[in-house]
């Protein structure tokens, strides 16, 4: 070890903590009583769950008919809110996975968060899929069961059923590698807490970890497995929901483009999210120590990179509309940019492609009102984005007898604000009963770019 | 079917209908869950006396042993009774046939286990030669119409049939003045016979009235001809085609057999060619999309156009206005290259255009070769004249009894107060009507009269061919015949049936007549002739012909609804118009030049004033509209009636004017005031034009005649690259073919369709939200300029893709394909993801949004018991009829014999009035199907998918 630190190598924890402090800066909020803040917003957000589940409560009740589509319009805000949200959960993965393989240490202080992201916006994407279905109560044939219907099993040329292996697959390894690495932090609370039911449920919890040298190698080694096997699955999952689109025939949707575009898309709606979430968290649970500035600049530099992907995709699909002489195809970009539905196209655009140039200025960076009202502005553009690409590409396909217009009902505007309720509800209860920081791992770089051991 | 005397006695056998037993063993026999749970007497007698321990436990035993079995009980039991003995022709399973007539056309009646579910044109008909309209395919709807009057009533209170009688005859015979029966107009040699026969009897005067009139023609015919009566037309044999706003493709009357004819000669094969078609009026008329010119004019420019053709060919002097001499000059042409091969024809109710109309075809000699005009002994037409007098007569109270029988003048009259209180002053108003009707609503005495397929009845529907009327189902409720009430009321013995059997005597054989439902009666069409001199002061009284100042108003019969009689049939009513592809409601159509002057567009709310009256109507831009006219389908707006029908659009009836000896439904002129805008249109189609994509592919007659590929040479090099391997092609292979040029864009084959497949109605939001459930429907795109429109009709049905998208998407295999080639949906697997549809480039799946209601009881009665009815969250579409094709299969396995070309004929198919749609094996080379396929002018729309389309289409050719 040198004794000069380079001034190029940021402390990642800038305070000195001593490891005890570091503990309770962040597990203390789990033995205190509920802020009134804290209950104002899970009160918020449960009830929106509520009024969100009396509402499909009603749809599942009486038909998709109580939604806007028609028979041109087969999916729209349904689909739109399923890859929203899958792509939201896709940074999760992503900062865990990827960034633990690239030994990028500065991920320590906002993995745990954006993991429980991850899943609980996957949760929040699979009701759309279950919900959308005409017969969602027979939706269990999707699954490649055993069974006795003779011949008669699922399709596996079909992307959905792609789809539902894709999601499934993802949400099992994202909820396995998610709470392996909860496993020390869940020791931690079980030996600290002085509740004798805490210390009950959270040795439960805990599976009986006890800091030994062999718990904490085949910890180890099993993180870097599961990190293996979740890297590929940050590309798969987009890239075959990008192919429900893709493999399809309808123009603006039967494009080779979107694997990567989905994939590069999701990021930059997921890093979004983690931005927007981790800015508030680091405020009201005093974390700026440990998720620091550093951070949101490394995050917003990824937003920009990613944003940057996302729009010279949009370029290159208008510029293959044009260079293909498809004129179905060709209809079908003109028609978003200048059809009835131009206003989304534009707000996509101003959102994802106009919006994160910003970044490129350090000030802008290091701004938090800008950097969370602009990582708002990315998801509320890459919502626009899945329903351009989905609404706008069904209304007017081939026959133009056909075409039609879409508006959503209050039911479904009502389902999605319901799914966000889902979301907080969930992050709510998340941020009170477990740690939202990765305790054990922030104390292994805590001595990053110290010399003081 | 001789024996149909004894399977289904018929109203007309003697039986008092007044309460059908049929259905009342169902209804009754309801069993009662109480009644089940209760121990049969003696069986368990011992329990109740002694209360002991053991027999506490025995009964508890029991009754914990039993409850489960009441979960087993369906109850109450409704629907599967088993006939306790067998009747001799109904095979569960098995349909039966009766011919019958709607309407002036053959039809043939589909029933099963005695319920009649679906009509079809009977092909024995040398008129309608096996097609059927909409309104014909719906009738059988109406049928179970739970809107239907059930027992009669006197001064409001039901009674029946016997105290009905005797309260009428009392005060019949108290009754002075005049006794008028009010029919439609009548073509039935038996029902004409009785009603003489009652007019010495009782002295009954007869007097007919339709809705829309045709006293112009008839009045015209009788002034050139002598004879009040309407001409026949043999549209096969004329190669030029004039129409004046003549919608005789569409609503106009026999539009099945003009339809069977001129499509003949919309074949480029035919051995004379195609025929030219050309058509001048003010709204956009079925007809009128077909035509090979097509000119929009307002109706003073197409009497000037006429007074042109007249003086052209009749001793008159008269030069057309200069917007106008081009179109005169191509009549003239056109007209005078084919003398005794044209025809000339006008729609106006106005007597003296008529009479032009009638001189021009004289004097080019059509007369006894296109069109004919007979002397005919079995008809009593329409006269507004003595509807007016009858008006009149009541006013000075000289009439004492009015009968009405199926027809509803008070709201054909725009809801009359004129007529409301003439009738005030008759003592006896009898209505013998199926539904109340504002008409009934006056009456003191309704008599409930049978559905057409419940009655006996016969009707002459060309002057040579006789059409049977039977009943295929015994009366559904309390009816009776029109016929036998008044039989009743003159004292004549017998039922009706007895009485048209005695009637025809030797004179046809009855059971063969029954059993084809058609018979010739002559062999030939026997002419009078032209009489009339000079047209020169009939010519003076057209053009001098007085206007009104503002808007033309227009009321025309739209496809659907017609005159408005069945309004109160969900299947025409949700039927889109053939033209504004607009269902439930009727509109103020303007032309897209006027809605621009006045910046009014569609979906405005408008209010039309012409004296005082007022309509509020939602506008509709149409294309091929006059500029200064706007054109208002007639038979809405009923405010008494079903509960379809009512309060849907506006009265245009109220609009109509009795002018020189006719009513005129052009008459009226007013103003247009918008109001409102954000109307709710319920419209199938938004988008009207085809954005230059090749979708309709069509050409010219001479570019055809040079190049049979004319229009059609586009080559798609399309690379074998599925990844899937291909489908084996053996056995039998569906295949269906178009013929773009013969469709008329008609959408009967939409209600055929409809009834085949248990299709639901949604209702006018549903259809608003473009939730249309129809499984074929009919695209309809404008071509050029707006006000001068090309118009081309393109049925869209499932293509039957041999790649077809929707099947590779599909993640629980719900659709898939079937060895002979047919894209199967099979609802019971299907989860409804819509990914299917959302794939499909021809947008023909539908999707169940809600569980949609089938109706009552009685509607359910018309349900083909062959197909599922899907519940909600269902994808659905064609299935090229698969119930036909394996009955066809069957047929011809137990028979022991080869399937043969026409053994199986789909719905839409077979009720086609312009023989458009063929269908059989394509595997088959003698097929009419493989030549179709081999035909220059086949293609497949969007062919550069790669889908491989089943479904063919035929170039459109337009002789131009």
């Amino acid at each position: 070890m040198s004794d000069v630190v380079s001034d190029l190598r940021h402390k990642l924890v800038p305070e000195d903590r001593t490891y005890k402090q570091i503990s309770e800066d962040i597990l203390d909020t789990l033995e205190e009583a509920p802020s009134k803040g804290w209950l104002i917003g899970f009160s918020i957000s449960a009830l929106l769950l509520t009024i969100g589940f009396l509402t499909v409560a009603y749809q599942v009740g009486t038909g998709i008919g109580t939604w806007g589509l028609n028979k041109t319009i087969g999916w729209s805000w349904d689909i739109t809110n399923f890859v929203f949200w899958v792509g939201i959960g896709h940074a999760g993965t992503l900062i865990s996975a990827v960034l633990l393989i690239f030994r990028q240490k500065w991920r320590t202080a906002i993995n745990r968060a954006a993991e429980a992201m991850t899943i609980f916006a996957v949760a929040c994407a699979g009701i759309f899929p279950l919900i959308h279905a005409g017969r969602p109560w027979l939706l269990y044939w999707v699954f490649p069961y055993p069974n006795t219907h003779g011949s008669l099993w699922t399709n596996f040329r079909s992307p959905l059923l792609w789809d539902v292996f894709a999601i499934s697959t993802y949400l099992t390894v994202s909820l396995v590698f998610w709470y392996m690495g909860l496993l020390p932090d869940l020791a931690s609370v079980r030996d600290r807490t002085k509740s004798s039911i805490r210390k009950v449920i959270y040795g439960l919890l805990s599976f009986g970890w006890n800091g030994s040298n062999r718990t904490w190698h085949h910890w180890e080694v099993m993180s870097l497995v599961l990190a293996g096997l979740a890297t590929p699955l940050v590309l798969s999952v987009h890239t075959i929901v990008s192919m429900d689109f893709a493999t399809s025939i309808v123009p603006g949707w039967h494009t080779t483009i979107f694997p990567p575009y989905f994939v590069a898309g999701a990021i930059f709606s997921g890093f979004a999210m983690v931005l927007t979430l981790m800015i508030v968290t680091r405020k009201v649970l005093n974390w700026e120590n440990y998720v620091t500035m550093a951070h949101i600049d490394a995050m917003c530099k990824v937003i920009l990179v990613t944003g940057m992907i996302v729009g010279l995709a949009y370029g290159t699909e208008f510029f293959i509309a044009w260079y293909s002489g498809n004129e179905y195809e060709r209809y079908c970009f003109i028609n978003r940019a200048t059809g009835p539905y131009w206003w989304a196209y534009w707000s996509m655009i101003s959102c994802n492609v106009i919006s994160p140039q910003f970044f490129w200025s350090k000030k802008m960076r290091n701004n938090l009102v800008v950097v969370f009202i602009l990582s708002i502005v990315v998801n509320i553009g890459m919502w626009f984005e899945r329903f351009v690409i989905i609404t706008t590409s069904l209304h007017r396909d081939f026959l133009p007898s056909s075409w039609s217009m879409y508006s959503p009902t209050w039911v479904e505007i009502w389902t999605f604000i319901g799914t966000f309720g889902l979301f907080f509800t969930l992050f709510f209860i998340f941020i009170r009963v477990l740690p939202g920081i990765a305790v054990a791992e922030v104390k292994s770089v805590y001595k990053f770019a110290r010399n003081d051991h | 079917m001789s024996n149909l005397e004894k399977e289904s006695c018929g109203s007309g056998c003697g039986c008092k209908p007044s309460t059908p037993d049929y259905w009342q063993d169902v209804e009754n026999k309801v069993v009662s869950k109480a009644e089940l749970m209760e121990f049969p007497e003696g069986e368990f007698d011992n329990f109740s006396v002694k209360k002991t321990r053991r027999n506490f436990l025995k009964i508890m035993g029991y009754s914990v042993s039993a409850l489960p079995l009441t979960g087993c009980i369906k109850i109450p039991v409704r629907k599967a009774l088993p006939y306790t003995y067998k009747q001799n022709t109904i095979i569960p399973g098995v349909a039966n046939w009766y011919a019958s007539a709607f309407n002036g056309l053959p039809v043939l009646l589909k029933t099963r286990e005695g319920r009649p579910i679906k009509v079809e044109g009977n092909e024995k008909s040398s008129f309608g030669q096996g097609g059927a309209n909409a309104q014909a395919q719906a009738s059988v709807l109406s049928l179970y119409d739970t809107n239907r009057l059930r027992e009669p009533s006197v001064e409001g209170n039901e009674v029946s049939w016997e105290q009905f009688d005797d309260s009428l005859k009392k005060l019949l015979s108290e009754a002075r003045g005049r006794k008028v029966l009010i029919t439609k107009s009548l073509r039935s040699p038996s029902e004409l016979s009785l009603i003489k026969e009652l007019s010495s009897k009782m002295g009954l005067e007869h007097i007919a009235f339709d809705a829309v009139s045709s006293t112009g023609e008839a009045s015209a015919n009788s002034e050139t001809h002598g004879v009040y009566t309407l001409s026949e037309f043999d549209f096969e044999q004329a190669d030029v085609v004039v129409s004046f706003g003549n919608d005789f493709l569409g609503a106009h009357r026999s539009d099945v057999a003009n339809a069977k004819q001129f499509s003949k000669r919309r074949n480029p094969k035919h051995s004379r060619g195609m025929n030219k078609h050309i058509q001048v009026e003010s709204n956009m008329s079925l007809t009128g999309s077909n035509a090979d010119h097509r000119f929009t004019r307002s109706e003073q420019d197409q009497r000037d156009i006429l007074l042109s053709l007249a003086a052209e060919f009749g001793d008159y002097s008269h030069m057309p206005k200069a917007n106008n001499k081009e179109v005169v000059a191509k009549m003239i042409n056109e007209l005078k290259a084919s003398r005794g091969n044209s025809l000339v024809l006008s729609g106006s109710n106005d007597k003296n255009i008529q009479i032009l109309v009638n001189q021009i075809n004289h004097s080019l000699g059509n007369y006894g070769k296109t069109i004919f005009v007979s002397e005919k002994s079995y008809e009593k037409l329409s006269n507004d004249q003595e509807i007016e007098q009858l008006i009149a007569d009541m006013n000075s109270s000289k009439v004492g009894a009015v009968f009405f029988a199926g027809v509803d003048p008070v709201y054909a009259l725009g809801e009359s107060e004129r007529l409301k209180s003439a009738l005030g002053k008759v003592r006896v108003r009898v209505a013998m009507v199926e539904s109340a009707s504002s008409t009934s609503n006056t009456a003191n005495f309704i008599a409930p009269t049978n559905h057409v397929y419940e009655s006996w009845s016969d009707e002459m529907v060309s002057s040579t061919e006789l059409a049977m009327v039977q009943p295929a189902i015994q009366p559904l409720f309390g009816t009776r015949m029109w016929t036998e009430t008044l039989m009743s009321l003159g004292g004549v013995e017998g039922s009706f049936y007895d009485y048209m059997k005695n009637y025809w005597g030797n004179r046809i054989d009855w059971n063969q007549t029954l059993h084809d439902g058609v018979a010739q009666i002559k062999s030939e069409k026997d002419s009078v002739s032209f009489k009339l001199g000079s047209i020169n002061s009939i010519a003076k009284k057209v053009k001098n012909y007085q206007e009104g100042s503002g808007l033309q108003i227009i009321g025309f019969k739209n496809y659907a609804i017609g005159d408005g009689t069945m309004a109160n049939n969900p299947w025409l009513q949700e039927l889109p118009d053939p033209i504004t592809k607009a269902t439930w409601d009727n509109h103020a159509l303007i032309s897209p030049a006027y809605a621009k002057s006045e910046g009014l567009a569609t979906g405005d709310i408008v209010e039309i004033t012409s004296g005082k009256t007022k309509l509020k109507l939602p506008v509709i831009v149409q294309p091929g509209v006059a500029q200064n006219a706007v054109a208002i389908a007639l038979g809405y707006g009923h405010s008494v009636g079903g509960k379809v029908s009512r309060n849907l659009g506006a009265n245009a009836y109220s609009l109509v004017k009795f002018v020189n000896g006719s009513y005129q439904y052009s008459a009226s002129f007013g103003t247009l005031k918008k109001v409102g805008t954000g109307a709710k249109i319920a419209r199938t189609q938004t988008h009207q034009y085809m954005e230059g994509r090749d979708i309709v592919r069509e050409t010219t007659f001479n570019a055809y005649k040079k190049n049979p590929k004319a229009g059609n040479d586009k080559v798609f090099k399309l690379a074998n690259v599925d990844i899937y391997p291909a489908h084996k092609k053996d056995g039998h292979q569906w295949a269906m073919a178009i013929n773009m040029s013969s469709c008329t864009g008609c959408s009967a084959c939409i209600v055929s369709c409809n009834a085949e497949n248990n299709v639901p109605v949604v209702g006018k939001t549903e259809i608003a939200r473009k939730r249309d459930m129809h499984w074929l429907r009919l695209d309809r795109y404008y071509k050029g300029d707006d006000n001068e429109p090309e118009v081309v009709h393109q049925p869209m049905l499932c293509q039957h893709c041999e790649n077809a998208p929707c099947e590779n998407v599909c993640p629980v295999l719900a659709t898939v394909h079937s060895a002979d080639g047919i894209n199967q949906q099979i609802y019971n697997r299907c989860v409804g993801t819509r990914y299917c549809a959302n794939n499909c480039p021809y947008k023909v799946r539908r999707f169940n949004w809600f569980n949609y209601d089938r109706g009552e009881e009685v509607e359910r009665m018309v349900l083909n018991p062959d197909i599922s009815q899907r519940t909600r969250g269902i994808m659905e579409k064609c299935s090229f009829c698969i119930q036909r094709i394996q009955d066809g299969k069957l047929k011809a396995k137990r028979e022991r014999r080869e399937l043969q070309d026409g053994d199986i004929k789909v719905a839409c198919q077979q009720s086609c009035p312009s023989n458009a749609i063929v269908f059989g094996d394509m595997m088959n080379p003698e097929t009419e199907i493989s030549k179709q396929l081999a035909d220059e002018r086949k293609y497949v729309v969007l062919e550069e998918l790669n889908v491989q389309p089943r479904v063919n289409y035929l170039t459109k050719i337009r002789n131009k």
